[in-house]
C-alpha cells in the first residue's frame, strides 16, 4: 500500500534491498554470529549496491536521499541478526556521516569515498555503549552517547604535527575496521569523575581523529563477548603512544562532543527503524511457527490468545514504524533546509557544552521502537514455547538482539529524561 | 504538528473551530455533564458554522473539504473538556450520515443528509442490540414486508420489530440509520449458515415519531454523560418501501464499510483527547509542582509525562498515516483497526496516568481529569472493542 512519505521509486528500492537482505545476508547470519563479525565482502557488496552512501552527495556515490537510507536500515533490520545490521549501520550512519559533515576534501577522498564503496570499513570509536564498564566512573547512558564525561576516552596530546593518543575504546567493527573515527579527550581539560563541573569542562575538550588501522601503537584487542549483536565485530581498540597526523583531525578541535551530537538524531532514527525491521521479522517468524505448530489438535494460530498476541505485536510495530517515519520526515526537512547538515542541533549546540536535546520526535521514535521490539521479541519467544529457548531456533536471537536497543545510544530512561525536558520547558 | 497533512486552509479551519469551542462549548460543559445532555441547538449552531458537513459536497450543504478537515474537527472538539459532545457530533457527522451519502438515493440525501448537515435533523445509528454487540451478523431486529412473513421487499413497505441499545443521540435524534434483518438467517442464528446471516441484513432510514418506534429508556453511563444514550424499541413499526437505504441484503457490508470511517475518526478523537489531557497535566505540574519558582517534579512523574507524550505521538502518527491511506481510497482495514486499538488504549492509559499525577487534585467529581478518565474508558469499547480490533487484525494477518 502506498505511503505518504515514500515515492514509487522508494518502494522499488525497498524491494531491491529486501532481496539483497534475503539472498546475501539472512542465509549467512548464523555463520557470522559464530565468527563474531561480518566479512569484508558484505561491505563490498553493500557498497557496490550503493547502500552505504545513499544520503551523501552524488560525488560520493549517493543521491542525497535520506529516506532511502532509512528504508535500507529498516530492511536491514530484517536480516535476522542485530549484529549484522549494527555493523553496516555503525559504518554508514555513525562513522561516515561525521566525515561527510566535517571532513576536508582530502579526508573525504581518503576515507569517505572508499567507505561509501565498501572498500574501507569504518568503526565509530565514539564511546558508544560501553562507557563505564571498568574504565572509570559512571554509567554509560549519559547524553545518549555513553559519555560520562570524557574520563573514559583515550587521551590525545598535541606534539608538533601529531596527536599522541593513549587509551582504550570499544567499537563496533573494531575487529575488522580499516580506520576508526575516534573521540579523544584533552587530558588537561577537567578530567571528571562524575563531578559536574569537571565533566562539563571535559566535554569541552573532546576532539575527533581519523585513525588508520596499522598506525603504530594502534592495536585491536579481544572481541567483547556479548549477549547479543555478536556479529557486530565489537572489539576493544587500544592506543599506546599512537601518533596520529594532525591533518587527521576531523572537524574542529575540542568541538568533538558537538560534532557527535549533530549526528545523534540520525543515529536514533536509523536505530528505531532497524528495531522496526527486526520486530517485523520476529513477528513473521513467530507467526510462521504458530501456524505450523500443532497442539491440542490445532495450530497455535487456532487459539485466540495466540492470534491476539500476534495482532498486538503487529499493531505495536505499525505504530513504531509511523512514529519513526514522522521523525525521519522532520529530520529530512531540517537537513534539507540546512543544506545537508543537521543545523538545528549544531546551531543549538555550538555555544554550549550540553546542547539542547534535538527534536523530541527522534527520541520518541528511538524509545518507542526499541521498547516495542523488546516486547515483540519476548512474545516471539513465548509463542515458540520451549523452542523459543533453544539456540537452534532464531527466536532467541531476536530476544537477545532486541535487548540492546533500549540501552544503546541512550537508554530508554535517558530518552524519557530528554523528552520530559522538552515537554516541560 | 502534522504539517504534511494539514494545509493553511486546514489551519485556518482549526483556528475557527478552536474559537468556537472556547467560546461556545467549553464554558458550558459542566452543566451539560450534570444534565446528562447537551442542548440540540449545538447541532444547529454547528450546522450554521458548516461543521457538520465538512467533507460532504456543496450540493447537500457541505463544505466539500477533504478527510483531514474532519480530523481537524475531531482534534479541536476534543479540547472542549468532555468526551460526550465530540462523540455525539462524530456519530452524527461521521457515522450515521456517511451511509446516506454513500448508498442513498437523491431523495434520501435531500430528506436526511442535507438537513443533518444543516444541523436541523439529528442522526443516530442503530446497530447494537441487547443480544448482538460485537457480533453484528447476529442482530435480531427484523424488517419484513406486510404480506410475507420474512421475504424480500414487496414495494408496499416494511414492518420493523426489535430493540436497539446503547444508541448515541438516541433520545434527541430525528431519525435513525438502522440495521435490520430482511431475510431469515435460518432457524439457527448461531452460525450454521454464516453467509446467510451476513447477507440477510439491510439498512433503513426511520423517522422518530413513526408509530411503533419508541425510546424505551435513557441509558445512564459511567462517562460520556453529556451525550444521550438510548434504548430504542420497534414494535410493528411500519415504514414505506423507500425507507430502505442502499441495496437490500447488503446491510452487513455497508455497515462494515461505515465502521472503517467510524473507527478512524474515533482514533483521531482519542489521540486528540489524549493530547489535550497531556497538555492539562503539563500545565498542572508547571503550576503546582514548584518550589521557589523551580519545577520540582519527581523523575517518576517526568518520565511518565515523557512516556505519555511518546505513546500519544506514536498513536497520532499511526492515525495520520492511516487517514492518508483512507483519504486516498486505499481502504486500509488492518491499519484502521490498529489505529483505533492503539489510540483508544493510549487515551485511557494517558487519562489514568494523568489522574495519578494529579493525585487527589484530579479526583473531585467534575474535575476534567476524572471526567476524561471515565470518558476515555468508552474508547476501548465503542465502535468495536479492543478485542474485536485484535480479531480483525488477526484476520488481516491471515491467522487462522
Amino acid at each position: 500500500m502506498p505511503h505518504w512519505r515514500f515515492s514509487d521509486e522508494h518502494e522499488m528500492f525497498r524491494k531491491s534491498v529486501r532481496r539483497f537482505v534475503e539472498k546475501e545476508l539472512s542465509p549467512f547470519v548464523e555463520e557470522w554470529e559464530e565468527a563474531g563479525e561480518v566479512p569484508e565482502m558484505v561491505f563490498r557488496r553493500a557498497g557496490e549496491n550503493g547502500y552505504l552512501g545513499l544520503k551523501y552527495p552524488e560525488e560520493f556515490g549517493g543521491a542525497a536521499d535520506y529516506p532511502a537510507a532509512a528504508i535500507f536500515h529498516e530492511e536491514l533490520g530484517r536480516c535476522g541478526a542485530g549484529g549484522v545490521a549494527a555493523a553496516l549501520r555503525a559504518h554508514a550512519e555513525m562513522a561516515t556521516p561525521l566525515i561527510n559533515f566535517l571532513g576536508t576534501g582530502e579526508q573525504k577522498e581518503r576515507y569517505l569515498a572508499p567507505a561509501v564503496q565498501g572498500q574501507k570499513i569504518a568503526a565509530p570509536g565514539i564511546a558508544d555503549f560501553e562507557g563505564g564498564v571498568d574504565w572509570g566512573s559512571g554509567s554509560g547512558s549519559d547524553l545518549g552517547l555513553g559519555l560520562d564525561g570524557p574520563a573514559l576516552l583515550p587521551a590525545a596530546v598535541r606534539e608538533g604535527a601529531h596527536y599522541v593518543v593513549n587509551g582504550r575504546i570499544l567499537a563496533i567493527n573494531g575487529a575488522s575496521c580499516d580506520f576508526v573515527v575516534l573521540a579523544v579527550k584533552d587530558p588537561a581539560a577537567g578530567v571528571g569523575n562524575g563531578i559536574e563541573k569537571n565533566r562539563e569542562a571535559g566535554l569541552r575538550g573532546i576532539s575527533l581523529l581519523l585513525v588508520d588501522k596499522g598506525t603504530p601503537g594502534f592495536a585491536v584487542g579481544e572481541r567483547r563477548p556479548m549477549l547479543g549483536w555478536r556479529s557486530s565485530g565489537t572489539a576493544e581498540l587500544s592506543f599506546e603512544d599512537c601518533r596520529v597526523p594532525a591533518e587527521n583531525l576531523l572537524g574542529e578541535e575540542k568541538m568533538g562532543f558537538q560534532h557527535i551530537t549533530a549526528n545523534r538524531r540520525w543515529e536514533w532514527i536509523t536505530l528505531a527503524l532497524g528495531a522496526v525491521g527486526g520486530a517485523g521479522m520476529a513477528l513473521e517468524t513467530a507467526q510462521k511457527y504458530a501456524s505450523q505448530r500443532v497442539q491440542f489438535g490445532r495450530p497455535l494460530t487456532g487459539f485466540q490468545a495466540t492470534r491476539h498476541k500476534l495482532a498486538e505485536m503487529a499493531a505495536g510495530i505499525e505504530a513504531a514504524r509511523e512514529l519513526a517515519y514522522h521523525a525521519l520526515d522532520l529530520y529530512v526537512n531540517d537537513v534539507e533546509g540546512a543544506g545537508g547538515f543537521d543545523a538545528t542541533v549544531v546551531a543549538g549546540g555550538m555555544g554550549r557544552v550540553d546542547p539542547p536535546v534535538p527534536t523530541k520526535e527522534a527520541a520518541m521514535a528511538k524509545l518507542y521502537a526499541t521498547e516495542v521490539y523488546r516486547w515483540v521479541a519476548d512474545n516471539a519467544v513465548q509463542i515458540h514455547g520451549g523452542y523459543g529457548y533453544a539456540m537452534e531456533y532464531p527466536a532467541q536471537r531476536f530476544w537477545r538482539d532486541a535487548r540492546l536497543g533500549t540501552i544503546k545510544e541512550g537508554a530508554s530512561e535517558f530518552m524519557r529524561e530528554a523528552i520530559a525536558e522538552e515537554i516541560l520547558k | 504538528m502534522g504539517s504534511r497533512f494539514f494545509t493553511a486552509e486546514h489551519e485556518a479551519l482549526r483556528e475557527r473551530i478552536r474559537g468556537f469551542v472556547r467560546a461556545e462549548l467549553a464554558p458550558h460543559v459542566d452543566e451539560w455533564e450534570a444534565r446528562e445532555q447537551f442542548p440540540r441547538e449545538i447541532f444547529k449552531r454547528m450546522g450554521e458554522l458548516g461543521l457538520l458537513g465538512l467533507r460532504y459536497p456543496e450540493e447537500y450543504g457541505g463544505q466539500g473539504r477533504d478527510y483531514f478537515a474532519a480530523v481537524v474537527l475531531s482534534e479541536e472538539l476534543a479540547r472542549c473538556g468532555i468526551g460526550g459532545l465530540p462523540m455525539a457530533v462524530a456519530v452524527h457527522a461521521e457515522m450515521a450520515t456517511p451511509p446516506i451519502f454513500q448508498f442513498g438515493t437523491e431523495e434520501q440525501k435531500q430528506r436526511y443528509l442535507a438537513p443533518a448537515i444543516r444541523g436541523e435533523k439529528v442522526a443516530c445509528l442503530g446497530i447494537t442490540e441487547p443480544n448482538a454487540g460485537s457480533d453484528v451478523a447476529a442482530i435480531q431486529t427484523t424488517a419484513r414486508s406486510d404480506s410475507q412473513p420474512i421475504a424480500s421487499k414487496d414495494g408496499a413497505g416494511w414492518v420493523i420489530n426489535g430493540r436497539k441499545i446503547f444508541i448515541t443521540n438516541g433520545i434527541q435524534a430525528d431519525f435513525i440509520t438502522l440495521l435490520a434483518r430482511t431475510e431469515s438467517a435460518g432457524t439457527d442464528l448461531a452460525r450454521t449458515d454464516k453467509q446467510k446471516s451476513y447477507d440477510g441484513l439491510s439498512l433503513f432510514l426511520v423517522d422518530k415519531g413513526t408509530p411503533g418506534f419508541e425510546v424505551a429508556r435513557k441509558v445512564e453511563k459511567v462517562g460520556m454523560r453529556s451525550s444521550d444514550t438510548a434504548e430504542l424499541v420497534f414494535e410493528d413499526c411500519r415504514v414505506p418501501g423507500d425507507a430502505l437505504l442502499g441495496q437490500q441484503g447488503r446491510g452487513f457490508h455497508q455497515i462494515m464499510w461505515e465502521l472503517q470511517g467510524e473507527r478512524l475518526i474515533a482514533a483521531a478523537g482519542a489521540v486528540a483527547t489524549a493530547g489535550h489531557i497531556l497538555e492539562l497535566t503539563v500545565k498542572y505540574v508547571g503550576e503546582r509542582q514548584r518550589s521557589g519558582g523551580r519545577l520540582v517534579l519527581s523523575q517518576t512523574a517526568a518520565h511518565t509525562l515523557a512516556e505519555m507524550a511518546t505513546r500519544i505521538e506514536a498513536a497520532r502518527q499511526l492515525t495520520y498515516a492511516t487517514a492518508w491511506k483512507f483519504a486516498n481510497n486505499l481502504y486500509p482495514v488492518k491499519e484502521i483497526s490498529m489505529a483505533k486499538l492503539i489510540a483508544a488504549r493510549t487515551a485511557f492509559w494517558v487519562a489514568d496516568r494523568a489522574l495519578e499525577i494529579h493525585g487527589g487534585d484530579g479526583c473531585p467529581k467534575g474535575h476534567p481529569i476524572e471526567r476524561f478518565w471515565r470518558d476515555t474508558r468508552l474508547n476501548r469499547i465503542a465502535g468495536g472493542t479492543d478485542e474485536i480490533m485484535l480479531e480483525i487484525i488477526s484476520r488481516e494477518l491471515e491467522l487462522r
